[in-house]
């Protein structure tokens, strides 16, 4: 009897823990987004490393960025060819490509492939400097170890993810073009202009930008569970899975805000 | 070298590094517990111990790397605890570190290890200057032909001397130093003991060392701290604990130190 009262209690308890963790994670990755934001304008600042970030995120990213958006877009341009001609609307396959590729699928494909490559990566090496007291020894240098490491990474994913979604797109319309091109025979210039004829600059702009929100938040979380870890190898393998997992979950949410967004500031978009 | 990163000469009327009733836990773990002892400056103080005693951790204290949960902790006249960010930043400066891992950037070569600080905290010393400053400190360790080598493909004890000379580039008035010879052979760490002779004598650089060499330890010191299950067992120079007759703590530094 006394077991079944307390029972409800129980879950209360776990249910308010659960929460509270919930809340307080929330609440730790919000803080140490805002301090990169703000030592972002706080001198010394770190040009040369930063750089090196820059390289690391965008130049290594570059041919899995280029590979994924051909792939994509040969695959996309295969199955919308199959559904498109029962309705004889075939020239419509690039229009579609362009209008599915620059709006949603290089924007969030590149968000993913940076967290998963980027993010596992920034997560890991953090770690493993923590574990081996890396971190600690840049601080006994005089060295602001959060500056130096963390908002370097965060203002590389920032930058560089836009321009990476770019290649991505440009990609993703070579692939369509190629796959066309074998099947149907269309010529490059017929396929550009059918592609770009109802693209607005509105069309490019707003989703290509919003993949800089998509790589704040990749260098965030991935530096907050790299730079925050302190349990040696384990705390190494964490720290690489977490930044993937809960970076990539953050991504495809904040995309469904962004999107929302986007349709409220251009109306004309949502229909 | 500038007034900042000149040594002071030796003045023992000011402690340059004391712990004043010292307590540090990690969890129910209790690592220090009420600590206190004082050296001057240029003096060195070895810390004798069996492993996971705290050594570390009082050298970490020093240089505010961790916070004390009871006590003060003064470097060079500074409250480590009462310090901000700037503060901290400013008297570490004066301090270099040997980690006993060396802890040396991974990513970057044993010339940019060394330079990164220089970079940082030295923006007005031209490229010619940092250079000289790097190759004189890479000399000091003997590593002069290694600089372009990454950490990766050196030796453990390359790595350590690698690390002793990045703490040693801001020509610090303070060096803490965590095990210089655990992990080199007889020759090498007779190599750095001579090394840390050598700025104690000419330098006159206060130093901390966690050491399990003992023998080095007598070259060295001018005052030993040995602690024991997170007590303070002795404190004082070799010659005053020789002194005491105490069977115990002389078996006791003799087994630590092997």
């Amino acid at each position: 009897m006394a077991g079944s009262d307390t029972a409800p209690i129980q879950r209360q308890a776990c249910v308010r823990s659960v929460l509270t963790n919930f809340f307080g994670f929330l609440g730790q990755v919000t803080l140490f987004g805002i301090a990169a934001i703000r030592d972002v304008f706080r001198p010394p600042f770190e040009f040369e490393y930063l750089m090196n970030q820059m390289y690391e995120v965008g130049v290594g990213s570059l041919s899995l960025m280029l590979t994924s958006g051909f792939a994509l877009g040969v695959v996309m341009t295969l199955h919308t060819r199959s559904t498109l001609v029962q309705f004889g609307a075939e020239a419509q396959i690039p229009a579609f490509q362009a209008m599915a590729f620059f709006n949603e699928i290089g924007p969030l494909v590149a968000g993913l492939l940076l967290s998963g490559r980027v993010g596992a990566g920034i997560g890991a090496e953090l770690a493993n400097m923590r574990a081996t007291e890396q971190i600690d020894a840049i601080e006994t240098l005089s060295v602001d170890s959060f500056k130096f490491l963390v908002v370097t990474r965060v203002i590389a994913c920032t930058v560089m993810l836009p321009l990476l979604t770019i290649f991505m797109d440009a990609a993703g319309m070579f692939g369509g073009f190629a796959s066309e091109h074998i099947t149907s025979n269309l010529s490059w210039q017929l396929y550009i202009t059918r592609a770009f004829s109802n693209l607005a600059v509105a069309n490019f702009i707003p989703p290509t930008l919003k993949t800089a929100v998509f790589g704040y938040l990749i260098g965030t979380i991935s530096c907050f569970f790299g730079y925050n870890t302190n349990r040696g190898s384990d705390g190494v393998r964490s720290a690489s899975t977490n930044s993937v997992v809960v970076s990539s979950l953050v991504v495809i949410l904040a995309d469904v805000l962004l999107v929302k967004l986007i349709f409220f500031v251009f109306p004309d978009r949502a229909i | 070298m500038t007034d900042e990163q000149r040594p002071a000469s030796p003045d023992n009327n000011t402690p340059a590094l004391a712990f004043d009733g010292v307590s540090k836990s990690f969890g129910d773990r209790k690592i220090l517990d009420n600590i206190s002892f004082s050296i001057g400056t240029g003096e060195v103080l070895c810390i004798l111990g069996r492993s996971g005693t705290g050594k570390s951790v009082t050298l970490k204290l020093m240089i505010g790397l961790l916070k004390a949960d009871a006590g003060k902790v003064l470097a060079m006249g500074d409250d480590v605890a009462t310090l901000d960010g700037v503060g901290l930043s400013k008297m570490r400066r004066k301090m270099g570190f040997l980690f006993q891992s060396a802890a040396l950037f991974d990513s970057l070569s044993v010339w940019d290890n060394l330079a990164l600080p220089l970079h940082r905290l030295n923006q007005t010393r031209s490229p010619g200057e940092i250079k000289d400053a790097v190759e004189e400190a890479l000399e000091q360790v003997g590593l002069e032909k290694d600089g372009g080598k990454m950490p990766g493909a050196l030796s453990g004890g390359m790595q350590k001397r690698a690390g002793l000379a990045r703490a040693l580039v801001l020509h610090p008035q303070v060096l803490l130093i965590d095990e210089p010879s655990s992990g080199l052979d007889r020759i090498t760490a007779s190599e750095i003991d001579d090394l840390l002779l050598k700025l104690k004598t000419e330098q006159h650089t206060t130093m901390a060392v966690v050491t399990h060499d003992i023998h080095g330890a007598r070259r060295l010191a001018d005052k030993f701290v040995v602690l024991d299950q997170s007590r303070l067992l002795a404190f004082g120079t070799p010659g005053e604990l020789d002194a005491r007759g105490d069977q115990h703590l002389n078996q006791f530094i003799s087994e630590t130190g092997q």
